[in-house]
Order: structure tokens, then sequence, then C-alpha cells
């Protein structure tokens, strides 16, 4: 008896739920009535010094193809939070953001300090934490526009670009968490990808550069909607954060020499140019890096802060050509010592110029200071306090690097 | 009186040590421990292992009485039903506090807008009717679903492996212990939950290496926890401090796994087991105890007085997680923590005057 009127309970009980919340249930308007999907957020400094928000949104509708139909929506503000409900206000919706996969800053925005700005989506978790964050030369909003005139199938478009090269490009894997992280850390300093909006009509010419300038990580990736349209641009270059804001721009060939230092980057071309050994003459010689693993020694020896690095590469042959462009058909047997000798030095060529660049703007992208404060901290703290500046420690820093090459056939 | 069987008894005890430890007090403790974080928590998890070691030495030595029972023996009836009402304030907070956590993380992980009465009526009832069910239905669905949360907490942690930064971490005990203290201290809100498992004294039926199996379970889960803990201070590094739920960020962090698919699902799976399940145990604890306290042979006044008094807190904490953890580090914090030394002090105190009687 008693089990009977328990059961009945619960049966009158979803009875009841049923009639209270099913009616609300059937009413209630769908989410994707009220809430927009955005998949980039562009923020600049707007004429009258606010902020300016931009916001690539989908609307839904449908379609036999992939190719979602986008809409700008851009509104000034105070603060972010008070840029964003402005748009809200525009477009009859909230904001959805757990789909934005990118935030691109304004090169007049960089003067601020970024993560301040940027505080409202690291604190009210309406944003994925792996958000790319990339910068560009003019606005953002007009990246935004470009970037939405491409189709999502598109290889070539914004999501792939700021995707793509992870393995290659430092610069390319900077998510909006990296920068607070980095802006948090002792060092604070960030290297974010740049992405420009190219209006010249070379659109072809820009896509097939990649490949022939010799490393895959300096190639452009262009896309185009139409041959005389505008494009987005990669060319590898980066910007350099400085406690939040914009220190300085790197071109593709310097971030490239930052390469060497960064774990994470796997993949690249690495060329040598004017090889000679007893059967090849002045030729250029280009491998595929495979694979990279980088040890760190870090001492202090005589005051002196001491970086050993142990690079160990897995390459494949990719071309041989002489300087006029020709190619060889038959790979000769080019490694040899001196290819090895001749490899060593080019790697550390390229990480003495990494380092210079640094040395001369102060900057660590290297994460230098980290490495030394983890594994000699006692030492590092000695060290800094010996200088006038503690601020311009790369100053005193040196490297030694040590190359092994291992040719995969 | 045996209803739950060994197996059962270590898997509430493993639910019990996991429902308040993988989303919220990982990043919590970062805002006081920075990096040192991974120590604190390692001393809170010492301290839970002490304290689950000592009841279960107490539970062994007195295997046909049940708590109350012991309590009234020791201290008389009167202060034997102050101290459960001690207790029972100390399992309300916490079962409080773990409704508000599944909230919070319903609102963030599955939906932007969670009507609240959406919320609050089915999981009470739910919860309410596990708990006047009775404590061998709540043992047997953990005892059925374990297995699966603790996979998931495994998989949603590990995902995020390869973003982890061992750097973060260095160099140990920079500032000195100072910050591994101060950690210690904001999560004794958290900790101690073993207290709880003295409600089931005289129910669990014993078997032989009983004790070993049972402490070395539960310490593997520790470890795991843990594991847990560092990989997020890995992969946050300096940003823990933003999260909100520490497993359920970690899959979503990592840019491998959110290009094939989240993982999110998994962390859903856990919450709506582990958590569901564990408010469970703390109803059902609750009322027990007010039964003991009122003098009442049937469970459903007691769960109704319990879920009154945490709708009641609810409300007066407006259902927001934040403020709710403000209040834990202002208040409940040192409530907890007082009943929770109390009671190791008691726990220690029934073994000497066991000894002294035998």
């Amino acid at each position: 008896m008693n089990k009977a009127l328990k059961y009945k309970i619960v049966v009158w009980f979803i009875i009841g739920f049923l009639l209270i919340f099913l009616p609300s249930a059937v009413t209630t308007p769908s989410q994707i009535q009220t809430k927009s999907i955005v998949l980039g957020i562009g923020i600049d400094k707007s004429d009258s010094e606010m902020l300016e928000v931009s916001a690539q949104i989908i609307i839904p509708q449908q379609s036999t193809n992939y190719s979602p139909k986008n809409l700008i929506a851009s509104a000034e503000g105070n603060s972010l939070i008070d840029a964003i409900f402005n748009i809200e206000a525009e477009i009859g919706q909230r904001l959805g953001l757990a789909h934005c996969y990118v935030i691109i800053l304004g090169d007049e925005i960089c003067s601020e300090n970024i993560p301040e700005i940027l505080d409202f989506f690291i604190r009210s978790n309406i944003m994925g934490n792996n958000s790319s964050l990339v910068h560009t030369s003019g606005k953002a909003k007009k990246l935004l526009e470009t970037s939405a005139q491409l189709s999502a199938s598109d290889v070539n478009n914004l999501q792939n670009i700021t995707k793509y090269n992870r393995k290659n490009n430092i610069a390319a894997d900077t998510s909006f968490i990296d920068l607070f992280n980095e802006y948090l850390s002792p060092a604070p300093f960030s290297l974010v990808a740049s992405i420009s909006v190219d209006e010249s009509e070379s659109s072809s010419s820009e896509s097939s550069s990649e490949g022939s300038s010799g490393d895959s990580s300096s190639s452009s990736s262009s896309a185009t909607n139409s041959p005389s349209s505008t494009v987005l641009k990669n060319d590898g270059s980066a910007v350099v954060f400085k406690k939040g804001k914009k220190l300085l721009t790197l071109n593709k060939d310097q971030v490239i020499k930052f390469n060497w230092l960064e774990t994470k980057t796997q993949r690249g071309l690495l060329t040598i140019e004017h090889f000679t050994n007893n059967i090849l003459n002045d030729v250029n010689i280009t491998l595929k890096q495979i694979s990279k693993s980088i040890n760190f020694n870090a001492k202090i020896v005589n005051n002196t802060p001491i970086l050993k690095l142990n690079i160990a590469l897995e390459t494949t042959l990719d071309v041989i050509e002489n300087p006029e462009g020709d190619l060889y058909t038959i790979h000769y047997n080019y490694f040899d010592n001196a290819f090895r000798n001749a490899v060593q030095n080019k790697v550390k060529q390229d990480i003495a110029d990494a380092l210079s660049i640094s040395k001369i703007n102060n900057f660590d992208i290297m994460n230098i200071y980290n490495i030394f404060n983890t594994s000699n901290h006692q030492e590092w703290k000695k060290f800094l306090s010996t200088l006038e500046n503690p601020e311009n420690y790369m100053e005193r820093v040196e490297i030694e690097v040590n190359t092994s090459i291992v040719d995969r056939k | 009186m045996k209803v739950i069987s060994s197996l059962q008894f270590t898997f509430i005890s493993i639910f019990l040590l996991l429902s308040t430890k993988v989303f919220t007090i990982t990043p919590y403790v970062f805002g006081y421990a920075g990096k040192d974080s991974i120590w604190s928590m390692s001393f809170g998890a010492l301290i839970d292992l002490a304290i689950l070691v000592l009841v279960i030495v107490i539970m062994q030595k007195n295997k046909e009485i049940t708590f109350f029972e012991l309590l009234k023996k020791s201290f008389g009836t009167i202060i034997a039903k102050i101290l459960l009402c001690f207790l029972f304030v100390f399992i309300l907070l916490k079962a409080l506090f773990l409704y508000q956590e599944t909230h919070s993380f319903f609102l963030q992980i599955l939906f932007d807008e969670f009507p609240l009465l959406l919320y609050v009526i089915p999981v009470l009832f739910i919860t309410g009717y596990f708990a006047v069910k009775g404590i061998d239905t709540i043992a047997r669905s953990i005892e059925i679903f374990a297995i699966f949360v603790l996979i998931g907490v495994i998989i949603c942690a590990s995902t995020a492996v390869n973003d982890a930064n061992f750097n973060y971490l260095l160099p140990f005990f920079e500032d000195g212990i100072g910050p591994s203290l101060d950690g210690l201290w904001a999560q004794m809100f958290y900790r101690g939950n073993p207290i709880i498992l003295l409600c089931f004294m005289g129910k669990v039926e014993f078997k032989k290496h009983f004790n070993v199996k049972f402490i070395l379970s539960n310490f593997i889960l520790l470890l795991m926890l843990l594991g847990t803990a560092l990989l997020f201070y890995m992969v946050y590094g300096p940003s823990a401090r933003y999260v909100e739920f520490a497993l359920a960020d970690l899959p979503q962090y990592d840019p491998f796994v959110s290009d094939l698919g989240r993982f999110n699902w998994l962390s859903v799976v856990v919450c709506t087991f582990a958590l569901f399940l564990t408010s469970s145990v703390f109803l059902y604890c609750l009322a027990l105890i007010g039964r003991w306290i009122l003098g009442l042979k049937r469970s459903i006044i007691p769960i109704g007085i319990s879920l009154t008094m945490v709708i009641i807190l609810a409300l007066i904490n407006q259902f927001s997680l934040p403020l709710m953890m403000e209040r834990i580090a202002n208040e409940w914090l040192w409530i907890n923590a007082s009943v929770l030394f109390l009671y190791v002090l008691l726990s220690f105190g029934l073994l000497i005057f066991r000894r002294k009687n035998e």
C-alpha cells in the first residue's frame, strides 16, 4: 500500500512538473532567435577615442551549401562590455561568443593595454579560452569584413589562416589566454601574428609565393573572393607586445629566426644557400624539417647567463637548385660533414640574429627570463641584483648552440 | 542493519572526496597560493587522507553500533545531539555549495539561459527522492556509475596534456611556505568530507583486508585529483585564477580537442552522476542526522527541512556562485573548519575513551 502510494506521488509529481513547465518550453522562442552566433571579434580605437567593437555574425538560413551569410555589426563604447551591449541593441540579439575563434586587434588599439581591454572576456567565461589573437596593421573591422566575404569552404578563410601553420610559426598560435599568461609572467612579452588586408589585385601571385620564398613559415597565404577584390594576407610577420602594449613589428624573416627556440614549432623549411662540397658547387639546398627537439641547459658563469641549446633536427631533402634556379634532377650525396657544418652555422646565425634583435629592442619572447628563473632561481636573482636596471637582462645573455641533424631519405 | 557492502562504501567515500574537488577548488586555491597551489592541494589531500584513516579506524572499532549510539554512549544524549547539530550544519553548507556548483556548471557549459526553477525543482526532487529511497539505492547507483565517472575525469584531464608546461610551477616555494599555507587554509571548507562517512557507521559490511583496500583506493583517487590539479595549473599558468570550473575548462583549452570536437560532454557526465549522487548522499546524511536529533523514524520531515534550508540559504546568496564563494571565504570557511577540528578532536577522544574502557 505504502509502495503504491509512493509510486503515485512520483507519477503526480511528473504530471505536475510537465503541466507547469511544458507550456513555457513550447512557447519560449528558440535560442537562435534571441542569440546570434559570433565567429570573430574585432577591436579598434574609434575616431572619438572610444573602443569600437565589431562582430562577425552568422545569419542562419536554409541553404544547400556550407556558406553561411555573414553580418558585420559594430558599435562604440567606453569599455568592451559597453560596446557589446550597444551591438546587441543594434542587432536585437544577444551576442553568443562560444564559437568565436578569433579576436582581431586593430593597430591603433594596440597602443593601449590589451589585457585590460580583454579582461571581460577572460573573467566572464562566455568565450572559449583558445580563441586566437591576431593583430592587423589596419582596422580590425576591415579585416572582419574581408573575412566575411569569403566562403566557409575556402581553404584560405580567416579561420584556417589563424589556425594553420600552428607548428610552423610561433606567432600563429597565440590565444588570448596565452596573452594573459605572458602578461602575468615576470617576462611579460607576447608574439602575436599579424594578418593584413591587401587591396592590390595581385592575389594570384600572393598565393603562389608559398614555397618559393624558401621557408614555409614565411610564406604568404592569401584568399580571394574575386581576382580584383581584397585579400587576407598572412606573410608571417608578427607583433611583439610588452606588458600588454605593442612594442614593435617583426617581419617574416625575423620571426622565423625565433622559431628555433620554440619547442612547439616542428615543421618548416631550411635553406642552405651557396653550398659547395666535393660534388656540388654553389647550389641552394632546401630541406623539409620534419621534427625538432630542443634541450635547454641554463647556467650562470661569471655573472653571465649562458643558455646552452641542443637542437636535434630530422629533415628530408626538398630540392637542390643552382643560383639560377635550375633544379638538380639527380639527388647527389650532399649529406656530408661540410653540409652538417653548414646547417649548424645557419642555425647558429639565425639564433644569433634573434638574440641580437632581442637585445637591441630589449624584449624576451624567447622566454629566457623564465628558463633561468625556474632552473637557476637563486643565481638568477643574484645576477639580476647586480644589474643597474634588472629589466635589461637580455643585454648580458649568451646562447651556445649545438645542432644535430638526421636525414630521412 | 548492514545495508551496504564494503565496495559500495568505498565508492561512496570516493564520490565524497571527488565531489567538491574537481571544479571550483583548483582555481580558487590558485587565488591564494599562486604557483605553489599544487603544494597546498597536496597538503589538503594529506589532511583528507588522515581524516579518512581516523574515520575508518573508529568505524572498525564500532562495527555494530551507529554513530549516534556511539555518541550517546560516550557523552550522553544531549551532548550527542548538540554534536550532531554541528555535523548537520557542516553537511548542509557542503550540500548547498554542491547544488550551487552544479547549477553554475550547467549554466556555463550547457545553457546560456537556464531558468532557475527548471533546475531547482527537478534536482531537489531527484536528490530528495534518492535520499528517501535510502542508502542502499544510492550506494547501488554509485557503484554502477563510479567507473564511468572516474574514466570521465581521467579523459577530461588528459586531453590537455599537450599544453602542459611544468615551468609554470617553478621555482617551488619562491616566496616561502606562506602562500601554500594560505592556500591550505582557503580550501578547508572543501576538505574533511570523510567525516561524513561516520554517518554510515554500523551499516557497512566489512570484509577481510578492507582497511588496506579502502585506504589504498582513496589514496589513488586523491593522487588522481592531484594529477588533475597539476595538469590544470600547468596548462593555465598564471591565468588559472580566471577559470571557474577546472575540469570543465581543461578539455576546452586544448586546440587539438577543440578542432576535433570538445569533450565537454564527458565533464557533463561526471557532473551529472557524481554531483547528483553525492548531493543525494549529503541529503541522506542530513535526513539521518535530522532523524537522530528529532527522534523520528521516517526521513521525509528531515529531508523537507534540509531542502527548505538549502533553498533559503541559496536565496540569501541569490543563487550566485561568486557570492557563495565570497561567503565561503569570509564565514563558512570558519564554520566548517571549526566543525572539522571539533570532530577530529572528538574522533581521537572516542578512540582514547574506548581504549580506556577496554
